[in-house]
């Protein structure tokens, strides 16, 4: 592991066509931390993560992973898309997706190695969707497909998972289960980078939090940078704050 | 007609008893397979009618090509329309990749702006003083039964070639179907992928025109992938359904040509194609169509 | 995306000049003060012209080698017929796209329909369809000859009329010399050869005139596609017949015939002129070249004798 940050933005400045979706944001996100990236519509969020992937060209700025630039940074980095950006209907099954994310070890033409075979099976154990191996994913649940999601990108043993708003339209019961295997990533040294769209749950699940509308408001650990004060620059001034009595869990 | 006659007809099918029209049929079942095969990448990206565009782009190139060498020899004209025909394809990519046009719309664009210039080009040949330019339709309203041996070495050469190339890359090109971004993450150069399957559709489109015309070229790109589809469950039998209802149309339809007077083969092909279609869609497993037998087995 | 506008920008630009290039200037329905004549076929276009000589001006609709089954108009065809004194046509249903051409001109000019007095044949198959390739048949083009006459009468002054007159008793005496001489040479074929296969039944006139077998690929109109049962069928005739040659036309896709003569050994031979004259530079540029020139590759082709057409006053 180098000792430079999992991403590490500078001066970043992204357009489509007229409108300024990035406005010179300058930030970083580390291992070992679980990172959420929150704002409000429009803020960039999800073009912050696409700019990392390469998906959106930067005006002006650099963006570097792991110290690296270019598309050799990205062999270290694992995308989670968001739920509907996918065709469901495409004709795959869950064994299909989770076998996809071994295509940067097993390439585009050898046959599985054993090594491949395992991370796909661990990772299908790992997201408790072992039995579903077979299934087409049309026929699957909106928390089925995401854990799907969540599987291949297990069995892709990055060191930088992004993930773009994962617990949009999900169970209880899933969302859990995908906050579990976030947790064991960042313990075991991924830096994991989510756009999350639930403020209420940000301190209780994640470690870092980056504030941002266009240009970064406010990035740090959460219990220092989460505070109705940066909410409320980030959000313009237009968020309504209700505090909850802080017994029991929501 | 009656039976004997059928039976008659069709022995001299199967023996192949006139040279072209065994032509007709090996080029007949390249065109379908070839089609289906490469076919089944654009239905799944949603952008069935680019293979439409791509055929109907070839005739500013051919009519072009025409006008320029005066003569109608085939390798300057089919040339010509190929270059149109990636020139339209590449203009689809481009606009509807972007965020302000929809990748429908971009083909509609497409196919109007070049068959609009083909049909100009058209019409200043059919006022050329040189009485040459007969036959020029022709090229569009291909026919099978006039296949020769070198066009079919061609088609041979290159639906071989490209079935080849797909069936080694059907994992990458899955996966930068299927999800673009993760693909280009995965470290699939994804411009690249894009622009192979863009040639071999309009490889495909132009060696097709001859068997089928450039009006049933788009029903071959996209009713058997549409029949695969109903029917398989996984890419990689997709594929191989797609290829085999297009091989099958083809043999079928030049079959019905060879036995029935006056049916062209490219009409029957779609013809065949077309009721492949409808039977799945009545008979495969999630159909609204409710038969009697199979209410029992209806779950959820 | 800015190269693809530029590009798209392009093409439509493109697109709009040759638009606008395929325009002709308009005029009144007369040039240099002689009427303007519109004539839908070149072979019509050639019939006013040896009778109207420099009374008239002839603008012919369709080019040389062009499918008067298929030609597809444009707005200077209709500009065109809107700033004539006459307009000519075939008849007998060979240009369907005449019709909405000749509503959509507006005002008003006397229509000289060809074949006007002809009976038509029928497509042999019994399917009715009328077969429109009258001009085949020198007896009936001589009614045509009349009939542009007619037309130029009603457009020219008395002194004009006279000059048609001479014209049209000259032509006629051509016709007859031709009509005999094209009897004559068919006749020349031994009787077991003289059969005439092509693209599609542009040579029925031809067949019942001058007494030879016709046979087309497809029927009469070149809208339809042949399959691979009719080309099966024509190949068992060509067998049957033992035929030295069969042939091509100019204004229509030789690619099945072509097909044919290499499954059955025959020599392809042609291309005859169908549905239209030749190109002004060449030896069918005129009806009556055009007569003489099928004539003579079928004679050559099919093994009859043939001496060159001597005119008139042969």
């Amino acid at each position: 592991m180098t000792d430079a940050p999992a991403i590490d933005v500078r001066d970043l400045v992204v357009r489509y066509g007229e409108h300024v979706a990035l406005d010179g944001v300058t930030v970083t996100a580390s291992v070992g931390r679980l990172t959420a990236v929150v704002g409000p519509n429009g803020a960039g969020k999800s073009t912050l993560l696409n700019a990392v992937m390469g998906e959106v060209r930067a005006d002006r700025g650099t963006i570097e992973v792991f110290g690296a630039s270019g598309p050799r940074a990205l062999r270290r980095v694992t995308w989670v898309p968001q739920r509907g950006a996918v065709d469901a209907d495409f004709p795959v099954t869950v064994g299909d997706v989770v076998r996809q994310g071994r295509l940067r070890h097993a390439g585009w033409f050898r046959r599985f190695s054993r090594d491949d075979h395992e991370a796909v099976r661990a990772a299908l154990e790992r997201t408790d969707i072992a039995d579903l191996i077979d299934r087409p994913i049309s026929a699957l649940s909106g928390g089925q497909l995401q854990r799907t999601f969540l599987a291949r990108a297990l069995a892709q043993q990055g060191d930088l998972y992004l993930l773009d708003e994962p617990f949009v339209g999900v169970d209880a019961a899933t969302e859990r289960a995908i906050v579990e295997v976030l947790r064991e990533l960042r313990d075991g040294g991924a830096a994991v980078v989510v756009v999350h769209h639930d403020l209420g749950s940000v301190p209780e699940l994640f470690d870092d939090v980056i504030l941002l509308n266009r240009d970064v408001i406010a990035a740090g650990p959460v219990s220092t940078t989460f505070n109705e004060a940066n909410l409320q620059r980030a959000w313009g001034g237009r968020l309504v704050v209700l505090r909850e009595p802080t017994a029991g869990a929501s | 007609m009656t039976g004997a006659i059928l039976a008659e007809r069709t022995l001299e099918f199967v023996t192949f008893e006139y040279a072209f029209a065994a032509r007709a049929l090996v080029a007949s079942v390249l065109v379908g397979a070839l089609c289906g095969l490469v076919g089944t990448f654009m239905v799944l990206r949603r952008m069935s009618l680019i293979g439409d565009a791509a055929g109907h782009a070839t005739l500013p190139g051919v009519v072009g090509a025409f006008l320029v060498t005066g003569s109608k020899a085939m390798a300057p004209l089919l040339a010509g329309g190929l270059g149109t025909a990636l020139l339209a394809t590449w203009v689809v990519e481009r606009v509807a990749g972007g965020r302000r046009t929809r990748p429908d719309a971009a083909i509609a664009v497409s196919l109007a702006v070049f068959f609009g210039l083909g049909l100009v080009l058209l019409s200043i040949a059919q006022r050329s003083p040189t009485a040459a330019q007969a036959g020029l339709n022709g090229i569009l309203f291909g026919n099978a039964a006039g296949v020769t041996t070198p066009q079919l070495v061609t088609l041979s050469v290159i639906a071989l070639t490209l079935a080849a190339l797909v069936l080694a890359l059907v994992r990458p090109l899955t996966v930068a179907t299927f999800d673009p971004s993760f693909a280009r993450a995965a470290g699939v150069p994804l411009h690249l992928v894009r622009a192979g399957v863009t040639l071999a559709l309009t490889l495909a489109v132009v060696v097709s025109i001859h068997a089928v015309g450039v009006v049933l070229v788009a029903a071959m790109l996209i009713t058997p992938p549409s029949t695969a589809l109903l029917v398989t469950r996984r890419m990689p039998s997709a594929l191989a359904v797609s290829a085999g209802i297009g091989a099958a149309s083809g043999a079928v339809g030049a079959w019905i040509s060879f036995v029935v007077d006056g049916v062209s083969t490219g009409p029957a092909m779609v013809l065949v194609a077309s009721a492949a279609f409808a039977l799945a869609w009545v008979f495969a497993a999630d159909s609204p169509v409710r038969l009697p037998r199979r209410a029992a087995r209806v779950t959820s | 995306m800015t190269i693809a506008r530029h590009i798209l920008a392009g093409l439509a630009a493109v697109a709009l000049t040759l638009g606008l290039v395929g325009c002709r200037s308009g005029s009144d329905a007369t040039d240099n003060g002689r009427p303007v004549v519109v004539a839908s076929t070149t072979m019509l276009a050639d019939l006013a012209t040896q009778l109207g000589g420099d009374d008239v001006v002839v603008r012919g609709l369709m080019s040389p080698g062009g499918d008067p089954h298929l030609y597809q108009p444009t707005p200077s065809d209709g500009r065109a017929i809107a700033s004539s004194a006459l307009v000519v046509r075939n008849g007998l249903q060979l240009e369907g796209w005449i019709d909405d051409l000749l509503e959509n001109a507006g005002g008003e000019r006397p229509i000289v329909t060809a074949s006007t007095g002809v009976e038509p044949l029928t497509k042999a198959d019994g399917t009715g369809r009328i077969d429109p390739h009258f001009w085949m048949d020198a007896t009936l083009w001589a009614g045509a000859a009349d009939e542009v006459a007619e037309g130029l009468y009603a457009i020219l002054d008395d002194e004009g009329d006279a000059r048609v007159r001479a014209r049209l008793e000259a032509y006629h005496a051509e016709i007859d010399a031709l009509h005999a001489w094209i009897t004559a040479r068919i006749a020349s074929i031994p009787a077991p050869q003289r059969v005439l296969v092509t693209s599609h039944d542009a040579f029925g006139y031809f067949g019942a005139a001058y007494a030879i077998q016709v046979r087309g690929l497809v029927g009469i109109s070149t809208e339809q596609e042949a399959g691979q049962r009719d080309v099966a069928a024509l190949i068992e005739f060509v067998r049957a017949q033992a035929l030295p040659a069969i042939f091509v036309e100019t204004s229509v896709n030789p690619a099945l015939i072509e097909q044919i003569g290499r499954e059955t050994g025959v020599d392809v031979a042609g291309p005859l002129y169908g549905d239209s004259l030749g190109a002004a530079d060449g030896p069918a540029a005129t009806w009556v070249g055009m007569m003489t020139e099928n004539t003579r590759m079928i004679v050559e082709s099919l093994g009859g004798t043939w001496e060159p057409f001597a005119g008139a006053d042969a």
